[in-house]
């Protein structure tokens, strides 16, 4: 990443923050943790919850930061840095954003209640949260502009999409959240294949919205 | 650079927008491609700057520094200056010396008073403004201005006419398109008129060329001719024909094809569909004394507009558009 490619996600990370769309998705998992944090779970379920949660806003995110440039200007930003450069920089922008989320419900889930099991649950609740995030950007690439221009099919898709993703049994989200609810007190088996997965989920996302982009904006 | 038999089209079942256009852009070169509304222009444009690709074809030799200025900048939650120096920081420029250019381009074409100014704030000329200066703060050895004069002061069109010039100067190519057949006439070094996704080669003279534009109901698609037919939404295709050719045309509709509906029928030239965007733009232009001066000997040029009959002579067009224009103007040009 040069610094050329950061000064284009920079711009994506301004553009989303000046353009107030990322308040909803982040109102909403706001009020989320809150209401988890009200109720005095143990480490882990705080973890899965969140998580849980991230899936569905990072997607919201995604799709927010992939619609809010006017066509006129991601044609200029499209050809200083090329179709590619433009998407993928959006897409990391927007990840950056779901991490921030992650971060917070890290810090939440840390906060709340005892930490049975330790490092093993850090670990395990750390994970399944970037797990969530990196697969909440798979879902909003698939059901964003160009895939899917329209607005209504697009929301209905990434929904579809989170929620398919948070309880298919094979989902590396599942996985993630299934380990740490069944933990009940002791260390959570850490799901090895999880993060492996979900990393070719969202390469193969993110190739798809990108290969879209190139050809039509 | 070239492009080598490029066309695209947005579905996999969408008809070709742009057929199998081909173009060399030389350094140095000032290329003018015209053609109606919904013609490709702007898609041939962004193929051109990269922003996409084409979907069959080759794009080759595009220069590393390649610029595109939209007919309008939308309203972007950034202040001006801000907007212009992430685009700064974008094209490899330092911090310093991206606020260093944007502000000095600012100067240059008075909108420096505007730089704390949200864009979605900024008056579409001001806006359009910072769209060029987005596009100049690496010098371009590819500038490409998609009807990037439309809404900017008499002021800021020429300014933008020497940018141009400067860019093939300094050894850039520009590629543009304008509603104004007189832009840059003088240095144009080619010009290209695009029609049913084909790139013609085109003299000063295709821009006043005069066709019969024809919309039939019911026709043959794809259309027999003679003219050339082009389907459009709601089944209505339309006939572009030359005049010579228009009442014979329309007597042939008329008496063998009963199924036929003629829809309308109307005379445009080259200039005129563009006379009449550039007459509302002179009236609201007209506040500032500069912009009139300048753009009312070009006005009674050009002040033929779309006529609701066809078939009608040459010497007939011109006297309706008498009318339009100021008489001492009209009396200077044919004293």
């Amino acid at each position: 990443m040069t610094t050329r490619d950061a000064a284009v996600a920079r711009y994506y990370v301004v553009l989303l923050a000046r353009s107030q769309r990322w308040l909803p998705p982040v109102l909403f998992y706001a009020i989320a943790l809150a209401i988890d944090s009200a109720a005095g779970d143990s480490a882990a379920d705080a973890f899965a919850y969140s998580a849980a949660f991230l899936l569905p806003v990072s997607a919201w995110l995604t799709r927010a930061i992939l619609t809010t440039e006017p066509a006129e200007a991601a044609a200029i930003t499209a050809t200083v840095t090329g179709p590619v450069r433009a998407r993928l920089a959006a897409l990391s922008a927007a990840t950056g954003y779901g991490l921030l989320c992650a971060l917070v419900g890290a810090i939440v889930a840390g906060a709340t209640g005892a930490l049975p099991g330790g490092g093993s649950t850090v670990l395990t609740g750390l994970s399944t949260e970037l797990v969530c995030v990196l697969l909440g950007t798979a879902a909003g690439a698939l059901s964003a502009p160009p895939l899917v221009p329209a607005a209504g099919w697009g929301v209905l898709l990434a929904g579809l999409l989170a929620l398919g993703l948070l309880v298919a049994r094979f989902s590396p989200a599942a996985m993630g959240i299934r380990a740490l609810t069944t933990a009940n007190g002791a260390a959570p088996h850490y799901p090895l294949a999880a993060l492996p997965i979900a990393l070719v989920v969202v390469a193969v996302a993110w190739a798809a919205s990108t290969a879209a982009a190139v050809r039509r904006q | 650079m070239r492009l080598s038999a490029v066309g695209y089209r947005y579905g996999w079942r969408a008809p070709w927008v742009l057929g199998r256009v081909d173009l060399d852009l030389q350094s140095g070169d000032l290329v003018r491609i015209g053609g109606y509304n919904g013609s490709g222009k702007s898609t041939l444009m962004r193929i051109i700057a990269g922003a996409h690709r084409p979907g069959r074809g080759t794009v080759t030799g595009r220069p590393q520094n390649v610029a595109y200025v939209p007919g309008q900048l939308p309203p972007l939650p950034f202040k001006a200056h801000d907007y212009l120096r992430h685009f700064g920081r974008i094209n490899g420029l330092s911090g310093e010396e991206a606020e260093e250019r944007a502000l000095s381009w600012l100067e240059r074409f008075e909108a420096l008073s505007y730089r704390k100014h949200r864009i979605g704030d900024l008056s579409r000329g001001t806006a359009q403004k910072v769209a060029i200066i987005q596009a100049l703060l690496a010098e371009p050895e590819l500038l490409i201005l998609d009807e990037a004069w439309t809404s900017l002061d008499a002021f800021g069109q020429q300014t933008l006419d020497e940018v141009a010039r400067e860019t093939t100067r300094r050894g850039g190519r520009v590629v543009f398109v304008d509603h104004d057949p007189e832009r840059l006439a003088d240095d144009a070094t080619a010009a290209y008129v695009l029609r049913d996704g084909l790139l013609h080669q085109a003299s000063a003279v295709d821009f006043e060329m005069p066709l019969v534009l024809i919309d039939l109901e019911n026709a043959p698609d794809p259309w027999p001719g003679p003219g050339r037919g082009r389907m459009l939404a709601d089944e209505v295709m339309r006939i572009e024909v030359e005049p010579d050719g228009s009442d014979q045309l329309l007597h042939e509709i008329l008496s063998m094809h009963r199924g036929i509906h003629v829809l309308s029928v109307r005379t445009v030239d080259g200039r005129a569909i563009e006379a009449g965007k550039q007459q509302q733009g002179a009236k609201q232009g007209q506040g500032q004394g500069q912009g009139q001066q300048q753009s009312v000997p070009k006005q009674s040029e050009r002040g033929r507009e779309e006529q609701d009959r066809g078939g009608r002579g040459r010497a007939e067009r011109q006297q309706s558009a008498i009318p339009r224009t100021s008489v001492p103007q009209q009396s200077r040009r044919q004293p």
